[in-house]
């Protein structure tokens, strides 16, 4: 009886074991390791990144894929950084906030989503969805991405999107008026 | 002489259907709703950045067509013209007509499915100068005029989003604040 009920509670539960990469100690910063990105333009809305800084870049299509890539050099302008074009950088390059290239991968032109840098554990895809422990609770954290009126919010949710609080959120503003999806 | 759709088109609109970030290109009574909604804002100290006004309706117009020709939700021959915008969407060949779109989108940075499944609107606030986008910035508590004089405490949100009272205060002058687009203001909230 026991034994069934601990079967049913690990069932039940989306947990995953630690793995190599979680052997250090380093505590996850959402507000400094986590960012957006458009093509090959990176944005870390926080705080500058050293170059070379493994990155892993979510792309929010579907199914959702993920890029293994390296911090690149300081990007200033559009098209290289779309989201410093005239019309959108006067709300996306916001004070402490960094543009970078992405080395070491190829996203297509039009690809967007979430970058985790000096990522704590590997990011896996399941059923279409990438996941992966960000905060090394044993529990998976999922991404998701959504158009406002003027932009995308990217979130990253701890288990199921759009369920509860996120634990992380940012806006990309992309300065043309649109249909909103986002819930 | 049209121009076939493509690239050219991206360079085209940078040049010649620019976006707005004056006050003056908004139409009134809003634009003067507006001047007075930010002066009321700075005589409390407050920094006011205004990012976006007018939005030309030629960029729309070549936002809205490349993104459906370009993503095969629309034929070639199904777009609308556009006085001034001399395109040709319809290069003869399907295959073509969609890769002369699709160079737009990605030099426009247009988003694409799923992160954003509509076109980009034809017609908005923005497009007919009844819509500001700006950031507010200011430290720990102000007292803003409202437009009747009265005057309305209002605290710093990081979130402009979530500070009703701000909201509140801005409505008073006919500047309604959209809740899930943090620097967008607008004639009627939309």
């Amino acid at each position: 009886m026991t034994s069934l009920l601990m079967l049913v509670v690990t069932s039940c539960r989306e947990t995953k074991q630690p793995t190599q990469h979680s052997t250090d100690q380093k505590v996850f910063s959402p507000q400094k390791q986590l960012g957006w990105f458009h093509g090959s333009c990176l944005v870390i809305p926080d705080q500058p990144v050293s170059p070379a800084t493994n990155v892993d870049l979510v792309i929010t299509s579907e199914p959702q894929s993920v890029l293994k890539a390296k911090i690149g050099e300081t990007l200033t302008s559009a098209p290289a950084c779309q989201p410093l074009a005239d019309e959108r950088k006067g709300q996306n390059a916001r004070p402490g906030t960094s543009f970078y290239a992405i080395k070491n991968a190829a996203p297509a032109a039009t690809d967007m989503g979430i970058a985790i840098v000096d990522p704590p554990h590997e990011v896996t895809v399941v059923n279409g969805l990438a996941r992966t422990d960000l905060t090394s609770d044993g529990h998976y954290d999922v991404f998701s991405s959504c158009a406002t009126s003027e932009g995308i919010n990217f979130s990253v949710w701890p288990q199921k999107a759009n369920s509860g609080t996120p634990l992380w959120t940012q806006s990309y503003y992309l300065g043309y008026d649109m249909k909103p999806t986002c819930p | 002489m049209p121009t076939k759709s493509g690239t050219y088109w991206v360079t085209w609109a940078n040049t010649h259907a620019k976006d707005s970030s004056s006050v003056e290109d908004l139409v009134d009574p809003f634009k003067s709703n507006v001047k007075s909604f930010i002066k009321a804002l700075q005589d409390t100290g407050a920094t006011v950045n205004v990012t976006n006004t007018k939005r030309s309706d030629k960029r729309a117009y070549l936002f809205h067509w490349c993104w459906l020709i370009g993503l095969a939700q629309a034929q070639a021959n199904q777009a609308g013209l556009k006085p001034g915008v001399d395109i040709q969407w319809d290069h003869g060949n399907a295959d073509k007509s969609k890769k002369g779109a699709k160079e737009m989108i990605d030099g426009f940075g247009l988003a694409v499915p799923p992160n954003s499944t509509n076109a980009p609107a034809l017609h908005s606030n923005h497009i007919a100068g009844k819509a500001v986008d700006m950031t507010i910035t200011w430290t720990g508590a102000i007292k803003i005029k409202k437009k009747d004089g009265s005057e309305e405490s209002v605290t710093f949100m990081s979130n402009v989003n979530q500070n009703t009272k701000l909201h509140f205060v801005g409505a008073t002058y006919g500047v309604k604040k959209l809740a899930t687009d943090a620097p967008h203001w607008s004639i009627d909230g939309h």
